[in-house]
């Protein structure tokens, strides 16, 4: 089996700054793939390579095999990969089926009158999102109204719904309370268990990862200072890794001296 | 069903209208009555123009030029009216003027991301002071023999013993509440005035529904223009003066979000009759017309207070 996506030696400079150096991963599909690091590690930099936002400097990706070069979002999207932003990309006021299918309606009637067929949009977008979660039953609830992780639910749907191959989910958990971080991880593993779907979960909470990951890669200052499968880090204190090398016993230490 | 009706944004024009209507009905009886059929007039005037302004403002922006673009549209249109275009070349070009208007508004808000507010008061005092410089101060009027001309009285007679103005109301109306809650377009203005960021990652184009937002406004407003023009037969420097913020009032009491993204153009004509019907009744009273600047700024503010005190009721849509 081959990769979905491979990274192969991906650097990216602003000016004299190197935000990435050289980072290589690559992703299959049924797998979940955690990247973590803290912040100015490098993930957002990667993340928008990857989404066609940015354009490396150096090093290749490859969509299934074949190298690629995205100019933009939209050819991003084309090859399959699907990021879900962090603010994923929704609008508050209006439905469900509205957002699910917002930028790409269904129509019915003459096409030029633009009349949306929002029985179908609802059945779809209802349809698709109890695949992976059981987020509402009406699809004409706002989506202010839904709890955090309905609306990732909502988002992860949509990005699967719309042809991605590659589930991009850039801090899906961070601003959530417990039991919603819960779901969305559920959600995940939900995805996983399809079997076609690759994802790169970018996070900072090394419980989540440990939750739902089949392999890690830690960042850090642009550069990969880890990488493992599941087995490998049994046992292992991610935090270490996540901190940069620092002793974990240091900063207690030092966390300590200060409330002292 | 009613508890459906109170969680609207729409309530408050829908109940302070009817309580209107019983307390001037039963206060002032016949004249109030008799009266009706001017009032829808009025309220077409304006309802045409806050049509327009409730879809600005659902997209996120504003429009203040709309009364000047009202007073300056119908004043071309009444001078090419005498010309050799004729009253349907006259209608047309002044038309094409209004979309231009629009087109330039939308444009420059959103390629030089400008505040809406500040663009369009600029050129609320540009086309103000066109009329004002072109007329110079004089009323402007169509011949007595041209008024009997096909087009004039399509614009500006009668059918069924109402202005025509109201029906083409009624019209656009239906028109435009059906493309602002069935159709993409009606979609994606709400999408862009709610979240634009969320509009332009899903491929919203956000600039180009902004752009066609701002051109039916000021279209409509022209048309509105045109229609007076063609009823009264005359244009003055101070036609339309501080429509606008009639407008943006009516639609705040009709249950538009000012913030963007969230109301009806229905609620905004409900919205209109609100303040006609109190401004009418008021005049009709022998109360100190002055009376109702004061109440309309005080239910306003009062609206806006309540809406802050209950955001919950509000919240829903």
């Amino acid at each position: 089996m081959q990769p979905v996506v491979e990274i192969r030696n991906l650097a990216k400079s602003f000016g004299p700054f190197s935000a990435l150096k050289g980072v290589s991963l690559d992703v299959y599909p049924g797998e979940v793939h955690a990247l973590l690091g803290d912040n100015g590690a490098g993930k957002s930099t990667l993340i928008k390579i990857l989404s066609g936002i940015f354009q490396p400097t150096a090093g290749e990706v490859l969509v299934d095999g074949t190298p690629v070069q995205f100019t933009s979002p939209r050819d991003a999207a084309a090859a399959g990969i699907g990021t879900v932003y962090q603010d994923l990309a929704l609008a508050s006021l209006m439905p469900v089926s509205r957002n699910f299918f917002l930028g790409r309606e269904l129509f019915k009637g003459p096409r030029f009158l633009g009349i949306l067929d929002d029985r179908r949009m609802d059945a779809i977008a209802l349809a698709e999102m109890h695949k992976i979660g059981n987020p509402t039953k009406n699809a004409r609830q706002a989506v202010g109204t839904m709890s955090g992780g309905q609306r990732q639910t909502l988002a992860i749907a949509r990005a699967i719904h719309f042809g991605a191959r590659v589930l991009i989910l850039d801090e899906p958990t961070s601003a959530l309370g417990q039991k919603q971080q819960m779901e969305v991880l559920k959600t995940i593993m939900r995805v996983r268990a399809r079997g076609d779907i690759a994802i790169i979960f970018i996070t900072h909470n090394e419980v989540h990862a440990k939750l739902v990951a089949d392999r890690f890669t830690f960042l850090a200052l642009g550069e990969v200072i880890g990488r493992g499968t599941k087995a490998d880090l049994e046992g292992e204190d991610i935090r270490h890794l996540m901190a940069g090398g620092a002793e974990m016993a240091d900063l207690m230490k030092e966390i300590r001296s200060i409330a002292a | 069903m009613l508890a459906k009706l109170l969680q609207r944004p729409e309530a408050a024009a829908v109940f302070s209208l009817i309580g209107l209507q019983i307390v001037f009905g039963t206060w002032l009886g016949a004249p109030w009555t008799d009266n009706l059929p001017g009032l829808l007039r009025d309220v077409s005037w304006l309802g045409i123009v806050a049509i327009g302004q409730a879809m600005v403002i659902i997209s996120g922006e504003f429009d203040l030029s709309v009364g000047s673009v009202y007073a300056f549209v119908s004043m071309v249109f009444v001078m090419l009216v005498q010309t050799s275009l004729g009253p349907l070349g006259a209608f047309i070009v002044a038309m094409a003027i209004s979309a231009t208007i629009g087109w330039l508004n939308g444009w420059l808000t959103w390629r030089f991301k400008l505040p809406s507010l500040l663009v369009t008061l600029g050129f609320l005092f540009v086309y103000r002071g066109l009329v004002e410089y072109v007329t110079d101060g004089k009323t402007i009027t169509i011949p007595n023999e041209m008024r009997s001309d096909l087009v004039l009285s399509v614009l500006g007679g009668r059918f069924l013993g109402m202005h025509n103005s109201v029906w083409i109301c009624a019209a656009l109306l239906a028109v435009f509440s059906g493309a602002m809650a069935k159709t993409q377009y009606g979609s994606h203005v709400q999408a862009v005035g709610g979240d634009v960021n969320a509009a332009l990652t899903t491929g919203v184009p956000a600039g180009r529904v902004k752009i066609r937002t701002f051109m039916a406004c000021s279209m409509l407003s022209g048309l509105a223009g045109i229609i007076t023009a063609a009823t009264l037969s005359s244009v003055s420097t101070t036609t339309a003066t501080s429509m606008e913020f009639e407008a943006i009032a009516a639609t705040v009491i009709g249950g538009v979000s000012l913030l963007g993204g969230a109301g009806t153009v229905w609620g905004a004509i409900l919205g209109v009759f609100t303040l006609l019907a109190l401004k009418n009744g008021l005049i009709l009273g022998g109360i100190n017309i002055f009376v109702y600047q004061i109440l309309l700024g005080t239910v306003l503010v009062g609206l806006v207070a309540l809406k802050g005190a209950l955001p919950q009721q509000f919240a829903r849509r």
